[in-house]
């Protein structure tokens, strides 16, 4: 790149002002990684209450308190802002553009989430608490029984969903217009393919949960009674708007993720991606399949059997898809030449776990048989493992795996395959004995426990305990590399990662691809 | 969504591109809800389809996967 | 390339094979502990068959993928010297892999729709019970053709201080009620499930009912079991505070003992109409209104009328103030507050003595008492 490129700022404007994608995505890593710190100390809160039976540390009002805000925080406040400061860093150097197609938006779609989980951590602090009704806030617990702070809670989510929107419009405006010349679509790296499927099922499903909070707000408010069954509205009305929501966000969650295992398995088995194409195909048949299936999550409601099985047989259908990327990952690595660094062995443990949690999903799709799992800790432990062994193990391997591009130093390699084991360890420790109580008859969302289910719960609070204590490790190792990390010696970093964002020099300088580069047919998909 | 934004490829082929006829574009729909597709079909689509085609095919595909569903489980109950 | 794929195709068989053996051997030493329970009825069994299918079809598939996957982590290694394979696409196979788990799924439905149309077989039930969630106990209303309703509140009755670690907990900490759901077995019992403020979820494991409790609506499901016993579950669906604290318990009995069962509830209710005509002295109403405070108003208000997630009561305006009012927050409850309308919950008699009780404890010393009466005429009016 030529020296005549003026660089950042300095001092404080250059994060306020930003308009660097790179600089953005700097922003979004590392606010999600704080708030996967504060969601952690909450989960932390209520593993230690629930260590041994009986009330110790925290009374129950509370404790339905940190199930909410720890629910909130890791989904809107960590995994969601984590992908999309990947989306930044990742998707104009993937694709060979200069920036974001809008910067200035995409500072204002960062900017206003600090300000609006504070908002949210704020609640804690006010007279009736923080929002006590769980992340899914089902009316009318979330409404006429809800606390003051509940008008709180309605405005962040709003404002949570105008950044992920914006930053969706802006990604989907990036990968449309910015590709450089000869990046055809069916050439795009896999984790821009994900991330344009995800922002689409953002920028339909965000609006939907603008409308289910809206009418919390009439209803609490202005005396309309959309939820409430004694003005002639509807609870399950609630729930309904709410899954239309909810579960393409699981997806929207869960795809970027597989956009990330989809560019370094191939890396790391040095041998292309398999079955591009169908994977291309898979993503969006399950980012299709994910508005129809939302009253899965319902079955207990009392919908007509009619209703029960339309549900049950679209659900089960989403296996169909799921598992072509499971079996087109372990192709991959099928006969390549494999290798484990830190980011592999985060992946594999995504491969691993993610498949466990897919099966556990299979499982709940059987509506007869959810009547039995539904809000239990089995489904905890389920939606535990395709969000963390999923988008947060996904998540860890993306920063080992692109650090030493960004910063051109290398992290810690024992310390990272420390921090892999540790926290493999610790996260199945915590999560797997919790199929074991929610199969045996154990409530979600409860502050004590009977007797019975006393042996399983130490061990899943020791695993938290270990699992939390891990990321410790994974903090000061980014630091150590970003601050006193060995240089990286080869320009490429991995000798197995293909891609246009490798052929920038190391560190990637602060601009990139200001001229468009020339789309080399042997680094393409194709 | 890979059929609604379909890129035409600028260092094509010599020879005129025709139009993809109706099963070929029903059956690239239904790769696409199946979640397999060759790399053949898949460059045969973006090379000769055009985006309208897979949109109108894609919705016709949707509203008869959502009726046959349904007609499934009326059968039923 | 496709040679690639098939050989991977054969090799993931053979293991899959040998762990299907060794885990249908293990088969037959289950604990209920770490699985679903087959529970005492039989869609109960029908649950647990199909979740024992799906489960073994998962853990098959599951063993093929790994296995695949751990064959290549160990013989693919880079370190190995291997030089890497270039296929990177089959449609035959990748078309195989899709086609195949679809018949599965098929094959999975076909028992998982039968199970379900049983479940929602709610018709020619022998009789009704009515069951509502209240913040947080349950009520139980026996449907009665001739108007002769049978109904309890069935509240949590471990101690708080067991709760508390101050006394040692008992066999059935947090899953033991002042009074169960009692049923006849051999009938097949319908109930009805609402809820009086927010959504709970009625759950016996034992009997493979979860039903949701939505406030204005009515569910439907239905139970029926041959095995004498006692079964307990919680609440399922989060509900507010105290929602770990409202378990269930049903105690199936026989035909005759429910009959005994149900003419002694029937002449207690008789009991209480004769003691609302009555005239009590305030010590009768402190004694009576010091339990039913602490079954019905303590977890809000405090065991010294100290006040949580409720108002305090010791030395409060209401308790302290005009008697009507008093009565009124009693009987009707605070609209838009958790404090509830309890007099369609408590009969006059425990009415008059709890708002007595709380006039009279605490300190507060007012010295007047209601009467059953009082509580009568002020719901009329």
């Amino acid at each position: 790149m030529g020296d005549h490129h003026h660089g950042p700022a300095k001092g404080l404007g250059r994060w306020l002002f930003t308009t660097n994608h790179k600089d953005i995505g700097t922003m979004y890593l590392w606010f999600s990684f704080a708030m996967f710190i504060l969601g952690g100390f909450f989960a932390m809160v209520i593993r230690a209450e629930l260590f041994q039976p009986g009330m110790q540390l925290v009374e129950p009002a509370f404790f339905n308190q940190m199930t909410t805000l720890h629910g909130l925080v890791m989904v809107f406040g960590a995994i969601m802002p984590s992908f999309v400061g990947l989306a930044n860093w990742l998707i104009p150097m993937m694709i060979g553009a200069p920036d974001m197609a809008l910067p200035r938006m995409n500072n204002w779609s960062f900017w206003i989430l600090p300000p609006t989980f504070l908002l949210l951590a704020s609640t804690l602090f006010m007279e009736g608490g923080a929002p006590a009704f769980g992340w899914t806030f089902y009316a009318p617990l979330s409404t006429t029984y809800a606390p003051p702070s509940v008008t709180f809670f309605i405005f962040s989510v709003h404002v949570l969903g105008l950044s992920s929107i914006m930053g969706s419009i802006n990604i989907i405006a990036t990968v449309m217009n910015m590709r450089a010349p000869g990046m055809t679509y069916m050439k795009m790296p896999l984790f821009v393919w994900t991330w344009l499927i995800t922002a689409f099922l953002l920028v339909a499903v965000m609006p939907v949960l603008a409308g289910a909070v809206t009418m919390m707000l009439m209803d609490i408010h202005f005396g309309t009674s959309f939820f409430s069954a004694a003005g002639g509205g509807d609870p399950v009305l609630f729930q309904h708007v709410f899954w239309f929501f909810g579960h393409p966000e699981v997806y929207i969650i869960i795809l970027p993720a597989f956009g990330v295992v989809s560019q370094i398995i191939p890396a790391f088995s040095r041998k292309p991606l398999f079955g591009y194409d169908s994977m291309v195909y898979a993503t969006a048949s399950i980012a299709f399949l994910s508005f129809i299936v939302w009253a899965h999550h319902m079955y207990t409601v009392g919908m007509p059997v009619a209703g029960e099985l339309f549900f049950m047989y679209a659900t089960m259908l989403i296996a169909v898809p799921t598992g072509v990327k499971v079996f087109n990952w372990v192709s991959t690595m099928w006969r390549g030449a494999l290798s484990f660094e830190t980011p592999m062995l985060f992946c594999l443990g995504f491969l691993v776990l993610f498949t466990i949690g897919g099966f556990t999903g299979l499982m709940l799709s059987i509506a007869p048989a959810d009547f039995q799992y539904h809000d239990s800790y089995f489904v905890v432990a389920h939606f535990h493992y395709v969000m963390v062994a999923g988008a947060v193990f996904s998540m860890t391997a993306a920063v080992y795996f692109w650090l030493p591009k960004w910063c051109g130093k290398m992290y810690n390699e024992t310390m990272g395959k420390t921090h892999f084991w540790i926290s493999f360890v610790g996260f199945n420790l915590a999560f797997f004995p919790q199929h074991f109580v929610g199969l045996a008859g154990m409530p979600r969302r409860i502050p004590d426990y009977a007797l019975q289910f006393a042996d399983f719960n130490m061990m899943s609070s020791i695993g938290a305990f270990i699992y939390g204590a891990s990321q410790i490790m994974f903090l000061y190792n980014v630091i150590a590399t970003i601050v006193s990390g060995t240089p990286v010696s080869d320009e490429k970093v991995w000798d197995g990662a293909e891609g246009l964002e490798w052929t920038v020099p190391t560190p990637a300088p602060y601009h990139t691809f200001e001229t468009p580069p020339k789309i080399d047919p042997a680094h393409a998909h194709s | 969504m890979a059929e609604a934004i379909p890129q035409r490829e600028t260092v094509s082929e010599s020879h005129e591109p025709e139009d993809l006829s109706l099963s070929q574009v029903m059956g690239s729909v239904f790769a696409a809800g199946f979640g397999v597709q060759s790399k053949d079909r898949k460059v045969r689509d973006f090379t000769r389809g055009k985006p309208l085609q897979f949109i109108i095919a894609g919705l016709v595909f949707t509203l008869a996967f959502l009726f046959g569903l349904i007609a499934i489980v009326n059968l039923i109950v | 390339m496709c040679f690639e794929a098939k050989r991977l195709f054969r090799l993931a068989l053979g293991p899959v094979l040998m762990l299907m053996s060794a885990v249908v051997m293990a088969a037959g030493a289950e604990v209920s502990q770490v699985n679903m329970r087959p529970g005492v009825t039989e869609v109960g069994k029908e649950i647990y068959d199909l979740h024992m299918i799906i489960l073994w079809i998962c853990t098959i598939i599951g063993v093929g993928v790994f296995g695949v996957m751990f064959y290549s982590i160990i013989y693919h290694r880079k370190s190995k010297g291997v030089v890497p394979a270039t296929f990177h696409e089959s449609t035959k196979v990748e078309i195989a892999w899709t086609i195949v788990p679809f018949f599965i799924l098929i094959g999975m439905a076909v028992p998982a729709t039968s199970t379900l149309l049983n479940i929602y077989d709610n018709d020619d039930a022998d009789m009704d019970v009515l069951i509502t969630g209240y913040q947080w106990k349950w009520k139980y209303e026996y449907l009665d053709e001739n108007g002769e309703n049978v109904t309890f509140f069935s509240n949590l009755r471990t101690p708080q201080n067991e709760i508390y670690n101050t006394e040692s907990k008992g066999e059935h900490y947090l899953l033991e009620v002042d009074e169960p759901l009692v049923l006849p077995a051999d009938t097949k019992v319908r109930f009805l499930v609402t809820a009086n403020d927010v959504i709970h979820s009625w759950w016996v494991p034992d009997l493979a009912v979860k039903k949701d409790a939505i406030p204005g609506f009515i569910n439907e499901a239905w139970t029926r079991t041959s095995q004498e016993g006692i079964y307990r579950g919680q609440c399922a669906e989060l509900c507010g505070k105290d929602h770990g604290f409202m378990p269930i318990v049903v105690n199936v009995v026989s035909q005759g003992e429910y009959d005994e069962w149900l003419s002694g509830k029937q002449a207690e209710a008789a009991e209480i109409k004769e003691l609302m005509a009555q005239t009590f002295t305030l010590d009768q109403l402190m004694e009576r209104g010091k339990s039913v405070y602490d079954r019905s108003c303590l977890a809000c208000h405090g065991a010294n009328g100290e006040g949580g997630l409720g108002n305090a009561i010791a030395n409060s305006a209401v308790a302290t103030g005009d008697l009507g009012e008093h009565l009124e927050i009693g009987i009707n409850g605070v609209p838009g507050t958790a404090m509830q309308a309890f007099g369609g919950q408590m009969n006059d008699v425990d009415m008059a003595a709890v708002i007595t009780y709380q006039r009279n404890a605490f300190g507060n010393n007012m010295g007047d008492m209601v009467q059953p009466i009082d509580v009568y005429n002020h719901k009329k009016g």
